[in-house]
């Protein structure tokens, strides 16, 4: 009995030894995650070029970057890839995840999960290798072109085109259905009871009132998850830009993202200061964007 | 009549499955062809550019297998260390948050949460200055210890769901029963929670193979370069000097299969664990 209570009361009392186990993570954070945004902070007000701080110039980055129609023209860009994306390959995703769902064979639903999976395993450089030297290659040997000729239209040059580029980025991967966030969907589904389903049934919901109304609100958890992670991945991805298109064939900017500007600012010009002023400008966005996102589909529940 | 009959009474089935089997063919054509292409010979491939090869050729592979083997043992360094770095700190960070009771707590947790909502891009410029001061551009460790410190949110996020489902009766009897701390986290926790570390194993892995940008920022020194810096590299290269691609096409294949063999080695525990409720908000 004493030792019972001499337990408890143990318990109440904090058990510093746990700093020892978080010590690891405490000390990488502050050094590899807190310190660079309050850095960046600096720099966001100087004209610093990679060597130091910099002079004191306040905001005269943030004023140049809002006066530049490169980055206007950047952000409707991202936000175009953003929305599209996200939108098309949440709902193409979604979409695997009912069919497979709705399979009767739970053998061909757990063998096509496995094949879906395969193509998430192949570097993405190196899916953005295969798009860009395999399927949008120009002339006669792309794919791309191949299915242009047999519609009849002509080669075009995808990626290096100022108009066709942003669609070429936005195809890059079709159909997009491949990716954890299918298995993490599906799984969603999976865990739904039989007696909701079964309810529904005997109402007379069919296929797709189900899903609207039954199935969608059941999985918002993880759409939540997703469309958070979707911008803020979406936001930084520029692998292709990186590698590919550039800011976009000539000097049309048509695939240039803010992130791409950064980078470019940073890297080719040395211009730090201005790039840091671009990053903190891509934080707020995605600030206001999780808060919005927080408070909206909190509200809804 | 037979086939009217079986195909009215499963429409459903057969419509999903060959939505399915279409969609199957979207995804995987292009790696098919990537593969087709990586056993043609460069005459080969310009004079049939669809179809099978003539020959099935191994050159290409044996090329591209002398040109990429540094490269290929590069990455798979840098992302051993930071998988374990990863699961390590996230699940020592993950374990003190559901064992033990200290002062602040919710704060230093959600200090650790809010930076999921960082993107890594706009500390570019101040991580490349640190790393630089810290003497670490042209060494691997510019890779591995920025990328850990930026995977310990989402694995203890990730973790603290896990083992928070853990019955704490369980972890009070090894304790009681003489075991240190650290013998509870090694003998009980991880083992229970095999799923989710093996997720979190997969998607470190995968992250770190895939990473390009960074990487090509700080690893200047070509001896240093990972797979996928080599592999833009190769390709220009080999593009400038032959005018094909077979070779890297070839080095394309090679690459991707160590993520492959890892996920053979653990698909069931990796599916359970990424399955298993804790991915949501």
């Amino acid at each position: 009995m004493v030792k019972i209570m001499k337990k408890n009361q143990q318990k109440t009392k904090f058990q510093y030894k746990a700093f020892i186990w978080l010590s690891p993570a405490i000390l990488l954070l502050l050094i590899f995650s807190y310190y660079p945004p309050i850095r960046t902070l600096m720099f966001s007000f100087t004209d610093a070029n990679g060597a130091g701080i910099g002079k004191f110039v306040f905001l005269d980055n943030f004023i140049e970057l809002f006066s530049s129609q490169v980055f206007y023209r950047s952000l409707i860009n991202v936000i175009i890839f953003i929305a599209v994306g996200m939108f098309v390959g949440n709902i193409a995703t979604i979409l695997l995840a009912e069919l497979l769902y709705n399979l009767k064979s739970r053998f061909a639903s757990a063998f096509y999960r496995f094949l879906f999976i395969i193509p998430v395993l192949v570097p993405a450089v190196v899916i953005i290798l295969i798009w860009q030297y395999i399927v949008f290659a120009g002339g006669d040997s792309g794919i791309a072109n191949r299915i242009m000729g047999f519609f009849g239209g002509d080669n075009q040059n995808w990626y290096f085109d100022p108009k066709l580029a942003p669609v070429a980025i936005l195809l890059t991967a079709f159909p997009w259905v491949a990716g954890t966030s299918f298995l993490i969907y599906l799984a969603g589904l999976q865990n739904i009871s039989s007696g909701v389903i079964e309810a529904s049934k005997l109402d007379g919901a069919n296929m797709i009132q189900r899903i609207i109304r039954i199935d969608l609100p059941l999985l918002k958890g993880q759409i939540k998850y997703f469309v958070v992670m979707g911008i803020i991945g979406g936001l930084q991805n520029i692998n292709l830009q990186v590698l590919v298109t550039g800011s976009g064939p000539g000097t049309s900017n048509a695939t240039n993202v803010p992130a791409f500007m950064l980078f470019e600012e940073a890297f080719t010009y040395d211009r730090y200061g201005y790039a840091s002023a671009i990053g903190i400008v891509i934080f707020l966005m995605t600030l206001a964007f999780t808060i919005f996102n927080m408070k909206k589909l909190k509200g809804n529940d | 009549m037979r086939l009217l009959k079986f195909l009215r009474k499963n429409y459903v089935e057969v419509i999903i499955t060959t939505i399915v089997m279409v969609l199957l063919l979207l995804s995987f054509y292009p790696l098919y062809m990537l593969v087709i292409k990586s056993f043609k010979t460069i005459s080969d491939d310009q004079s049939n550019p669809f179809g099978l090869p003539v020959v099935w050729s191994l050159e290409n592979y044996e090329y591209a297998w002398i040109v990429i083997k540094p490269y290929l043992f590069n990455s798979l360094f840098v992302t051993t260390i930071q998988t374990l770095g990863i699961v390590t700190v996230g699940s020592f960070t993950a374990f003190a948050f559901v064992r033990f009771n200290f002062p602040y707590k919710n704060t230093i947790f959600y200090m650790i949460i809010a930076l999921l909502m960082m993107p890594g891009i706009v500390t570019l410029t101040s991580q490349y200055e640190l790393v630089n001061k810290l003497g670490l551009v042209n060494s691997h460790w510019g890779v591995i210890l920025p990328a850990i410190s930026g995977s310990i949110p989402f694995a203890t996020f990730l973790l603290r769901t896990s083992f928070s489902g853990v019955s704490t009766e369980l972890l009070d009897a090894a304790t009681i029963d003489g075991a240190t701390d650290f013998q509870v986290y090694y003998n009980v926790m991880l083992p229970i929670s095999k799923p989710i570390i093996w997720t979190l194993v997969i998607t470190s892995f995968i992250g770190g193979w895939n990473d390009y940008l960074w990487p090509s920022l700080v690893l200047l020194d070509e001896k240093l370069h990972t797979l996928p810096i080599a592999l833009v590299n190769f390709t220009t290269s080999y593009y400038g000097m032959t005018g094909g691609y077979g070779a890297p096409f070839a080095a394309y294949v090679i690459s991707s299969l160590p993520l492959l063999i890892v996920f053979l080695m653990a698909s069931k525990q990796f599916i359970a664990g990424l399955t298993s409720g804790s991915i949501k908000m």
